[in-house]
């Protein structure tokens, strides 16, 4: 009886509501994450790409999805030892 | 009352004395614990007489024990007291119970081990006549498989599986399936103090529980071939 | 040439087995050609929902690496003349068979059954692998609870990434009281969620415990609600349209008014 007055005026959540939200927060996560392969795929696609403008440290590039304030991110980071003055022109 | 298994030699030479007051399991298993304690008095190979006292034995009691001393290494020379009505089944009684001479001397511990899985690795074995015995509940989901006569001390659930190319003595309930005999040798046996298997296999026949309600009896049951069929009787 | 349909969920326990078993169960009693096929080897549990697992004697396994022909290894259900079951082995383990064999298996069986439904084992892994390897179309199964319905989201995606798109969801175990109280999530919540069709929704029903101590598909239980949730989902399945059935159960008035008393 109190846990549905309480609802009735609204001090509490339904628990299906909060299933519903909580198992939409971990979907998006789930469904955000790449595996190994595609991570590789991309690093590839992302040196083919970059190489056409600059020069660098193929080893070094470091590809990584990060989660930063409830947003998924993907981190790229690059040395870059020289850029290529006429490239793509 | 003294204990329930004892030992007396007379001049036919070993007699295993038998009180027939005890369940016939229980006395299976105190007969296995006796022959083990006593292993370094009666040697390898023994031949035994089996003394029942005042109760008589029936026939697949007589064959149950029979194979299970043969397991352990030793023979039964008689029983006593003679029953004309209930000796042993005839066609049994011609044939050699005993796995093959050559399967004891072929037996070696590497052979034991491979043909049990991990999981049983803690097992006691007894090396008498190339016998595997197992001390140990086999669950759902293992499989043992064994060139010999294979004996259980513990129960066999359903989804366990045992082959043996000898006889099959299960200690304990079957619930299993338990395949004797497995290389076409159709005087093999299984025994199981609580005989409930779904199915069983001997040689190439198969007989498979009746659909419906579970038939746990507890009883000591007994199967084998006769006259071509897979028949189980209460021992 | 029949088609083979794929049962799975990811999560372990919220009904895959029974679902196979009455969705075939009950194609068997539209007069169809079905064949069951357990993949779960080593937790095989097909043949004890069915009630035929004093019949086995030959299993997937024997059939993959031909230790016995594909009829040998075909168990006749004891209700239905043309239903079969091939179960998995209990003994051997996921890596026994390939995908290459399943789907070979799958292939034959197409030639002579209407539906093959294959019922997979939980997880993800090589047993997921080879129970879809043959599949043509797939059924997921899952619960109004976060972790069922997470798994399932996964399978989802994982068949997409097999060629198994556009799965149907059968949501088991809904209990109309708990979702009216907005203790549970609906139908509504999980396919916002899922975005997947629905092939059926399974009340949460004492039968199903019954009939599977029992060895007796609900299906065939004409008194039992999640017998008839099922024997719409075989229509569906069938092609014809059938309307989700009503969960409530009906209330007399009496048990109305107490509960207008009671405030829940």
């Amino acid at each position: 009886m109190a846990s549905f007055l309480q609802r009735l005026f609204g001090g509490e959540k339904n628990s299906k509501d909060l299933a519903k939200d909580r198992l939409k927060l971990v979907l998006i996560h789930d469904r955000a994450s790449m595996s190994p392969a595609m991570m590789e795929h991309l690093r590839r696609d992302l040196i083919e790409v970059i190489s056409r403008y600059m020069d660098f440290d193929e080893a070094a590039l470091d590809v990584q999805m990060a989660e930063q304030d409830n947003m998924t991110m993907l981190e790229v980071n690059i040395p870059v030892s020289s850029v290529k003055r006429n490239a793509g022109v | 009352m003294g204990e329930a298994v004892s030992f007396k030699g007379n001049k036919d030479g070993i007699v295993l004395l038998l009180d027939c007051g005890v369940e016939f399991e229980s006395l299976c298993q105190m007969i296995v614990q006796k022959l083990w304690q006593s292993r370094s008095f009666l040697g390898e190979h023994t031949t035994l007489v089996v003394n029942s006292g005042d109760v008589c034995l029936d026939g697949g009691q007589r064959l149950a024990l029979k194979v299970l001393l043969q397991s352990l290494g030793h023979e039964v020379k008689y029983f006593l007291p003679e029953d004309s009505a209930a000796v042993l089944p005839k066609q049994p009684e011609e044939t050699e119970l005993t796995p093959s001479v050559q399967q004891a001397e072929n037996w070696n511990m590497e052979a034991l081990q491979a043909a049990v899985p991990a999981e049983l690795a803690d097992v006691a074995h007894y090396p008498a006549n190339g016998a595997l015995a197992v001390r140990k509940n086999v669950r759902s989901g293992q499989k043992i498989s064994y060139d010999g006569t294979l004996i259980i001390f513990g129960d066999v659930n359903a989804g366990a599986e045992l082959v043996a190319t000898g006889h099959i003595l299960v200690l304990g309930t079957l619930r299993g399936v338990a395949h004797a005999g497995c290389q076409g040798n159709k005087q093999a046996i299984v025994y199981a103090t609580n005989l409930c298997s779904l199915q069983l296999r001997i040689a190439d026949l198969i007989a498979r529980a009746p659909d419906g309600e579970s038939n746990e009896r507890h009883v000591p049951e007994l199967a084998r071939i006769i006259d071509n069929y897979l028949v189980i009787e209460e021992v | 040439m029949g088609e083979v349909i794929v049962v799975t969920s990811g999560k372990g326990g919220v009904g895959k087995t029974t679902t196979a078993a009455n969705i075939g169960t009950g194609l068997a009693a539209q007069g169809k050609r079905v064949v069951l096929m357990d993949t779960d080897i080593g937790l095989r549990n097909l043949d004890v929902v069915m009630g035929l697992e004093n019949r086995i004697v030959y299993d997937i396994v024997d059939i993959a690496q031909g230790h016995c022909k594909l009829k040998q290894g075909m168990i006749k259900d004891k209700r239905f003349p043309e239903l079969y079951l091939i179960p998995a082995a209990q003994t051997k383990d996921k890596t026994a068979v390939t995908e290459e064999q399943v789907r070979a298996i799958c292939n034959e069986l197409k030639q002579e059954a209407d539906y093959i439904i294959v019922d997979c084992p939980a997880g993800i892994e090589q047993g997921f692998k080879n129970a879809i390897a043959g599949a043509d179309r797939a059924i997921v199964v899952t619960n109004p609870e976060v972790s069922a319905v997470r798994d399932a989201d996964r399978i989802i995606g994982l068949l997409e990434a097999h060629g198994l798109g556009n799965p149907q969801l059968v949501l088991n175990r809904v209990r109309p009281n708990m979702v009216r109280q907005g203790d549970m999530m609906s139908v509504d919540d999980i396919l916002e969620i899922l975005a997947i069709k629905l092939l059926g929704v399974i009340p949460d029903d004492d039968s199903i415990v019954i009939s599977t101590n029992r060895g007796e598909p609900t299906v065939l239980d004409q008194q039992s609600r999640a017998g008839q949730a099922y024997r719409n989902i075989v229509k569906r399945i069938l092609g014809e349209e059938v309307p989700l059935m009503n969960l409530e159960v009906e209330e007399g008035f009496f048990a109305r008014l107490m509960k207008l008393f009671k405030g829940n």
